[in-house]
């Protein structure tokens, strides 16, 4: 499995034969994934909390309910359990449920799903966006929900027609029935969709297909294009502060001291405090009333920061260190005959060097906070929502079942929201200080 | 009190001259369309219209701003070449995260209305500070000639 998810992966944990589970053939890896709702857990080490993954996999069968809402209108919304965050997969989730259903893709609607084990990854057995998984491992579960759903709306029509279930389809957004008998979804849907689901489903031949496989356009291509998308950054609360947090320069250093004279002194500045960051560091959350205050608060800390017990990270030398490392036996990524090469007329050698890259999102990290003393309602931007329910648990001294978590549009990851760090960042003081605050990273700190 | 005008209305906000446009659009006028990238003039997420011209809003303060006329992603639309752009972006699917598009919008709509038939080298400069992570940079380019083929 390739790691597109940056350094909070979670690890790979080997299983008893010595191979870890990326090496597990992609045809195993495809059929694991097509069992909806197993509870199949592929050996994902968990830290501090492996058996959490595997209590979420105890969850009932997948029922279309959740994860489709069909309208009066005619509108059909997608539940889509994953991040959108550029990768089009509010657009391909509901692409297989409309081929599945015979929906006209111009009624289809998506939206993202917010934290819950119903909507975990099938083979991963936790919530997570990322591996390049959604549509290997989501696939088959998709169409399967969609073709239930078209089960329970024929069944509904079939019944009230007094006619054969087996004389009915589905096509163009109606259930069309035998002489001209024909139902549009939204007219079925209140009754179709309180019918229990059925026990198995068939799957539509995919030499009918008429939407999977066809280039589709993107369904926020629209919104995206003219200012309308909401992204995390977007949402408030009414009467939501924003916080900004002064991190350190390097990763684990801590605040040796700071001035919040002059922070404290600009109008809409709230307050100002330590706080824990990731890897045992510290630094300096700053609340107001808006982003602008908030900025030019932190930029008048003058923190003075402690680097004394940091690692000093060199490019140069830990270039040398992965050149030395690539000699050395390890994990054998994918195997290929290579035995035509000590006959071959010509051969070519060539290094490729890759620099350290920041996993830096157009969209700065932030989330929206609204704590109780009984819950707290999350909003984000995030590829990881199993790992981030106990980080906001541990953050906000309350319960896992506390926590709601809204996952929001994301403007680009590349891995960096599968760490929950802005949440980590709060704990101490933040969580009880933040009460509707917004945590807003600004770029470039 | 500031008055600014916006879309072509008066906005009148009781807050510092200093505060870049950016964050009066954004949290005084819950103008959400116009996006926050790096807030240092480098990646472009945030361009609006200055009298007609692209600058980023992150760094252009309301004080600069006064008696002049600032149009956003919100309002280009009204705009028949603005309209073009969109209508271009939407059929060659250019967004993907979508984050920079607002951005990217705003500088291809005040690129075309300077030149209408812009070449792939006066595209490329009129374009070049706005970033895309998503690499939507082709897509962008064959968007902004077909809204110059469709205004002409």
């Amino acid at each position: 499995m390739r790691n597109e998810c940056g350094r909070n992966w979670p690890k790979l944990h080997p299983t008893p034969n010595g191979r870890a589970v990326d090496e597990i053939s992609r045809r195993g890896f495809l059929k694991a994934a097509s069992v909806v709702g197993s509870g199949l857990v592929l050996g994902f080490f968990v830290p501090g909390g492996s058996k959490m993954a595997q209590a979420a996999d105890k969850e009932k069968k997948i029922t279309p309910n959740a994860f489709l809402r069909i309208a009066p209108d005619d509108t059909i919304t997608v539940v889509v359990n994953r991040l959108e965050f550029g990768q089009g997969v509010a657009t391909s989730l509901p692409m297989l449920i409309a081929e599945e259903l015979g929906a006209d893709w111009a009624q289809m609607r998506a939206e993202l799903a917010p934290g819950g084990a119903i909507f975990n990854d099938p083979a991963f057995g936790i919530q997570i966006t990322g591996a390049s998984a959604t549509m290997k491992n989501s696939y088959t579960q998709y169409r399967e929900i969609g073709a239930a759903a078209r089960a329970m709306l024929i069944a509904c029509a079939a019944r009230s027609w007094q006619v054969p279930e087996s004389d009915c389809h589905t096509e163009h957004g109606r259930v069309i029935g035998p002489s001209g008998l024909s139902a549009s979804f939204g007219s079925l849907a209140d009754a179709a969709m309180r019918l229990p689901a059925p026990d198995s489903v068939v799957l539509k031949n995919p030499a009918h297909f008429t939407l999977i496989g066809q280039p589709t356009p993107r369904m926020d291509s629209r919104a995206k294009s003219n200012g309308t998308q909401s992204f995390g950054i977007d949402f408030k609360l009414p009467n939501t502060k924003v916080a900004l947090v002064s991190r350190a320069p390097v990763f684990g250093a801590t605040v040796a001291s700071f001035d919040a004279t002059r922070a404290l002194a600009i109008p809409g500045v709230l307050a100002v405090f330590k706080v824990a960051t990731d890897r045992g560091g510290s630094g300096v959350a700053v609340v107001a009333e808006g982003f602008w205050p908030a900025k030019q608060a932190r930029d008048a800390l003058d923190v003075k920061w402690n680097t004394g017990n940091v690692d000093k990270v060199d490019s140069g030398r830990q270039l040398i260190d992965y050149k030395a490392l690539a000699k050395a036996p390890g994990m054998v990524a994918k195997d290929a005959d290579v035995s035509a090469l000590a006959e071959a007329a010509k051969k070519i050698t060539a290094e490729y060097e890759f620099p350290y890259l920041a996993h830096a999102p157009m969209e700065p990290l932030n989330c929206v906070v609204e704590l109780t003393d009984t819950s707290v309602n999350v909003w984000a931007g995030t590829q990881l929502q199993t790992f981030d329910r106990p980080a906001i648990a541990e953050a906000s001294g309350l319960k896992p079942e506390q926590i709601s978590l809204n996952t929001m549009f994301a403007g680009g990851s590349f891995g960096r929201r599968a760490a929950p760090t802005a949440y980590s960042s709060d704990r101490e003081h933040c969580f009880h200080t933040m009460v509707n605050s917004g945590l807003v990273w600004a770029a470039g700190h | 009190m500031i008055t600014l005008n916006i879309n072509g209305l008066e906005k009148h906000l009781d807050i510092d001259a200093s505060t870049p446009i950016l964050w009066a659009l954004r949290d005084s006028l819950n103008m959400n369309g116009t996006k926050f990238g790096c807030g240092a003039a480098l990646c472009g997420a945030c361009t609006v219209h200055l009298d007609g011209r692209p600058i980023r809003s992150c760094v252009t303060s309301i004080a600069s701003a006064v008696g002049k006329q600032i149009t956003t992603i919100e309002a280009i639309a009204l705009d028949k070449v603005g309209k073009a752009v969109q209508d271009a972006w939407v059929k060659h699917d250019v967004p993907q995260c979508g984050y920079c598009q607002s951005g990217q919008v705003m500088s291809a709509t005040a690129l075309l209305k300077s030149n209408d038939k812009p070449t792939d080298a006066e595209i490329d400069t009129a374009m070049s500070g706005n970033i895309c992570r998503c690499g939507t940079y082709q897509r962008i380019r064959a968007a902004i000639k077909e809204a110059s083929a469709n205004i002409n």
